[in-house]
């Protein structure tokens, strides 16, 4: 793989549900999975191999395709931006946009994100997650991720007691 | 390697108690593809809480514990296919994020250990019912785990399930956050049955990830939601980083107990009650913070011998004459102690004596020191001072490894004689007076000098700083911002002198013009940073960059008064450029953002040096802000962004800048805002207005407020202080509001009392607000930090100050839940004290 394919060849792709989709590297050199994956295998700019993503259904696919191709010019983030303070409302105002889905597509986007290990991806689809916690009492979120509360209230009350250290 | 970071400590039944063990071998874990991949036989036991690794071979002579596995953090247990690790009888367990293969002799053994785990984790956590899964291994386990660059793994289609794992079809597989969401594909040999939400069951790494967004207390709050996530939030990875605020001593104590054990990194602030009494469980702790919280250095080496780092910043002391430590800080590399009593220098010395092997040492604090306290530290190689007189004439003498010295709003005297060897970096910023002897002897001394800063040296003179300049020839990176008075013979003579110079920043000089620059860049092409914002570069400057600068990467222009639309274009012909930092030139962003499909890229970077915006006068005039719509649109989206910029950089710099400070920038923020600035508590319903913050950015705001001392807010509501007198201040303790009283504040909005009662709010300060005639939200009532003597005060004061200005009918809108923890009679005698007949039965 020569620094010219990368910049100009494409790549094939195959979502879970069977569709084939045709991504510039340039655009999906943004996923560290993918962008390994060529490096260490060495896929010809020619070569019709198409690469299956089980993980990753087409509509899926189409939005983080479409996500890296805004992104495709960003500065990477370099390594040690994980030491850096965790803030979470620098959040770019087209990537909210981009996240304003339902749920269960925004969980598949950070499956996707994880999956193929975009950095960017993954990180503001966290954000978002984060942000709808954040502040919230156990109550509040449990009825934003509809979940059923399985403690008995010997347990809760356990729990609250062990969490008193953090109440102010 | 296991679960924890260096040698586990495990005591207890829990961990003693064997249940199972054998002999088996154990593959490397957590290795990527470029190390050698190496198998070595362990001792592994079962005990119930734990699965454990050791060296040697039987029970009674086992060695070295060599990693540990807590069972609870087990993810997954399932026997591994052999074509995977070309190794027979293998499984493997999946645990926070790792993956351990342990290849058993044989069949039976194997399946012995999985059925042996599982039904301890089916114990410890029985999994809800329809959720159990048998998992065949995902494509990305696979790949992750291939050893060789082979292709075949992408390739390939995949067998059914059957072929891919005969043996596990029967076999309970325990499963706890389904890991792999290719599951669908083989729905028809799974019964799988989803509960819980989608959010549950996302991968361990991005759950992760999402909880490093979250501050502790909503952590806590996620383990009271569900049970999975309890167990989610029990991973030891989430608590290595712990930061407790304003909270008790008890609290922090009871805290360790449950998650001391995982605790690497420990922030302790704002701690009522003595800390260090409590000797806790953290065993694996090697940094420790400090603020605002009482110390008793005499009992820290119980729970601090691995200690690393060590900050203590504000923190109560007892007088360090009496200091008693029984043994020392081995392994303490770095320290930072920034103190706010005046101590003197044998102090000091008595305080660094336990610090023998200290690397690094940031130092701030008023006090008058001189070269011999650093006699029993020889090791250092960085070195901070602020607000500190000192003396450093002898300085080469007893800090012979000096690598970095900082020197800020000190006044020093420079060494006498000898020079450091290794010293490459130096900052000598903001000193309160600039004299060239010591300068000049400074700079004899540092020979090997790389990196120099010499930002906001206000009263450095051309003639000073031109006789200087010949000691900076090793220099590559040169950072002379904000030395006012340098003018463009200042260039010439670093023109003449530095022909290493890779970065340079001659921000914030406004003397400087196109000439000066241009004799500057004749003979420094090496440059790939430069940073000329405020000056009057134009497009001769430009064009020389172009031609000459051939590896230029970085370019501030940041508010550039000779910027036009041409030198947009002549800019982009620098093909090398990565970043360019333009604020203020909205213009300018724009012609860019047409030219964006040109081959070169140019990210123009908004964020950047904000120092720039004190220049910025040129370009808040108010032409600019009322010319087009899209103009104006991109001026507010900057401003937006910038001034959350420099509210970030403000909360950081809050210890060493003040409000005064935050005022004055606040009004080069908005300069068209000229009258409404002077009442900044006014700012904020005027930001919303004209739609420059959402009331979300009020909480950024007053966050910034809250980087201050609440002195220094104080200080902002009342009266623009004395900058030295604020400076003074900063290091001394925080006053509550109603120690001000008797000072008159201006008016509050109610959005910011809200808002900083939401934040930060204790029984004294309701009494304090309530006392000075604010109005207090009932929101504030209910999250004071609960304290039943004070917060009855309190209220009792609040109640009296609502019955004159603003009656209420009755208690009903009185938050129901969670209230402070009102007797009945408490708020009855509150209510009659208050002189008032609102009636109690609906609240109780």
């Amino acid at each position: 793989m020569t620094e010219a394919t990368l910049t100009s060849g494409q790549i094939k792709l195959e979502s879970s549900d069977g569709e084939t989709v045709t991504v510039p590297l340039n655009v999906i050199k943004l996923s560290a999975t993918i962008k390994t994956m060529i490096e260490d295998l060495g896929i010809e700019e020619d070569n019709d191999d198409v690469v299956p993503l089980p993980n990753v259904t087409h509509v899926i696919l189409n939005k983080v395709i479409f996500w890296c191709d805004h992104h495709k010019d960003d500065i990477q983030p370099s390594e040690d931006d994980d030491n850096k303070e965790k803030r979470v409302d620098d959040i770019d105002p087209w990537d909210k946009e981009f996240l304003k889905v339902d749920q269960g597509t925004l969980f598949e986007l950070i499956q996707a994100a994880n999956y193929l290990d975009i950095k960017g991806l993954l990180d503001v689809t966290c954000k978002t997650v984060a942000n709808m916690i954040r502040g919230k009492t156990p109550e509040e979120i449990r009825k934003t991720f509809n979940i059923k509360n399985d403690f008995t209230p010997e347990e809760e009350e356990q729990i609250r007691k062990e969490n008193a250290w953090c109440e102010e | 390697m296991g679960n924890s970071i260096g040698a586990p400590i495990v005591e207890g039944d829990e961990y003693s108690q064997v249940i199972k063990y054998d002999v088996m071998m154990k593959r490397a874990q957590g290795r990527t593809n470029k190390h050698i991949l190496n198998y070595r036989d362990r001792l592994f036991t079962l005990t119930s809480k734990a699965l454990l690794y050791y060296d040697g071979t039987t029970l009674e002579k086992r060695g070295e514990l060599k990693g540990i596995v807590i069972l609870r953090n087990i993810a997954k247990i399932e026997p591994v296919k052999e074509v995977v690790l070309k190794k027979q009888n293998c499984f493997v367990i999946e645990h926070v994020g790792l993956s351990l293969f342990i290849v058993a002799n044989n069949v039976k053994q194997r399946d012995s250990w999985i059925e042996a785990i599982s039904s301890r984790l089916e114990d410890l956590y029985p999994l809800p019912a329809g959720e159990i899964a048998i998992c065949p291994i995902s494509p990305r386990k696979e790949n992750e785990n291939k050893e060789s660059k082979s292709s075949h793994i992408w390739r390939r289609k995949y067998e059914s399930f059957d072929q891919l794992h005969p043996e596990s079809k029967n076999r309970t597989i325990f499963e706890r956050f389904n890991l792999s969401c290719s599951l669908s594909e083989y729905t028809d040999n799974i019964k799988y049955v989803h509960v819980g939400t989608d959010l549950v069951r996302l991968e361990l790494k991005a759950v992760t990830r999402i909880f490093a967004y979250l501050t502790v207390r909503d952590i806590a709050n996620l383990r009271c939601v569900c049970k999975r996530w309890k167990d989610l939030t029990e991973i030891g990875d989430l608590w290595s980083e712990v930061s407790a605020v304003k909270t008790s001593f008890t609290n922090v104590k009871n805290m360790c107990e449950i998650f001391g054990s995982h605790i690497n990194k420990l922030e302790l602030k704002s701690i009522s009650g003595d800390i260090t009494s409590s000797v806790f469980n953290a065993s694996l702790l090697t940094h420790l913070r400090l603020e605002y919280t009482q110390v008793n250095l005499s009992v820290l080496p119980k729970f601090m011998l691995n200690l690393t780092f060590l900050k203590i910043c504000s923190c109560v002391l007892p007088h360090l004459g009496s200091l008693k430590i029984e043994f020392k800080f081995e392994k303490l590399k770095s320290l930072i102690f920034n103190f706010r009593d005046n101590y003197e220098q044998t102090q000091i010395i008595n305080v660094l004596g336990f610090c023998p092997a200290i690397e690094k040492l940031d130092i701030s604090g008023y006090a008058v020191l001189n070269s011999t306290v650093f006699k029993e530290n020889p090791f250092i190689e960085e070195l901070k001072m602020e607000y500190v007189k000192f003396d450093a004439s002898l300085l080469t003498q007893y800090c012979p490894n000096l690598k970095k010295l900082s020197l800020v709003w000190s006044d020093f005297v420079g060494p006498k004689k000898g020079t450091f060897q290794r010293l490459s970096t130096l900052y000598i910023t903001y000193q309160n007076t600039c004299v060239y002897e010591t300068l000049l002897r400074m700079f004899r001394s540092a020979p090997q000098l790389k990196v120099l800063s010499l930002t906001g040296l206000l009263d450095m003179t051309v003639s000073m700083f031109n006789k200087l300049v010949p000691y900076f020839q090793s220099v590559t990176t040169l950072i002379i911002k904000r030395c006012t008075l340098l003018n463009n013979d200042c260039m010439v003579q670093i023109g003449n002198y530095c022909h290493e110079l890779e970065e340079l920043d001659i921000s914030d000089l406004g003397d400087i013009s196109g000439d000066g620059i241009i004799a500057l860049l004749v003979s420094t092409g090496n440059l790939k940073c430069l940073d000329l914002s405020c000056t009057k570069a134009d497009d001769k400057v430009f064009q020389l960059l172009v031609k000459r600068i051939v590896k230029l990467e970085k370019l501030g222009i940041s508010a550039c008064p000779f910027i036009q639309d041409e030198s947009m274009r002549i800019l982009s012909k620098i093909t090398t450029l990565k970043h360019l930092d333009i604020i203020g030139l909205i213009p300018a962003i724009d012609i860019l953002r047409k030219d964006r499909s040109s081959p070169i890229v140019i990210n123009c970077v908004m964020a950047g040096s904000t120092d720039a915006m004190e220049a910025e006068e040129y370009y808040n005039s108010p032409s600019v802000f009322q010319t087009d719509r899209r103009v104006r649109d991109y001026y507010r989206e900057d401003m937006m962004l910038r001034f959350r910029i420099k509210l970030i950089k403000i909360n950081r710099l809050m210890t060493k800048t003040n409000a005064y400070y935050l005022h004055q920038q606040m009004k080069r923020y908005f300069p068209f805002l000229t009258k409404e600035i002077q009442e900044p508590h006014y700012l904020f319903k005027l930001l919303i207005d004209h739609g420059f913050m959402s009331s979300e950015d009020t909480t950024v705001l007053t966050n910034a407020f809250f980087a201050m001392k609440r002195h220094d807010l104080v200080s902002i509501l009342t009266e623009e202080p004395e900058m030295s007198v604020i400076r003074k201040q900063r290091s001394h303790s925080s006053v509550s509001l109603r120690e001000v009283h008797n000072e008159p504040l201006r008016p509050l909005t109610d959005q910011f009392i809200y808002t900083f009662c939401r934040e930060e709010i204790g029984p004294n300060d309701l009494l304090g607000l309530g006392v000075n005639g604010f109005r207090i939200p009932l929101a504030a009532i209910q999250r004071a930090k609960y304290d039943a003597n004070n917060i009855l005060d309190a209220t009792i004061a609040v109640f009296t100050y609502w019955k004159q200005q603003a009656p209420l009918s009755d208690l009903s809108d009185l938050p129901t839940d969670s209230m402070p923890p009102y007797t009945m009679e408490g708020l009855a005698k509150a209510l009659k004290d208050a002189q008032l007949n609102y009636p109690l039965r609906k609240y109780f």
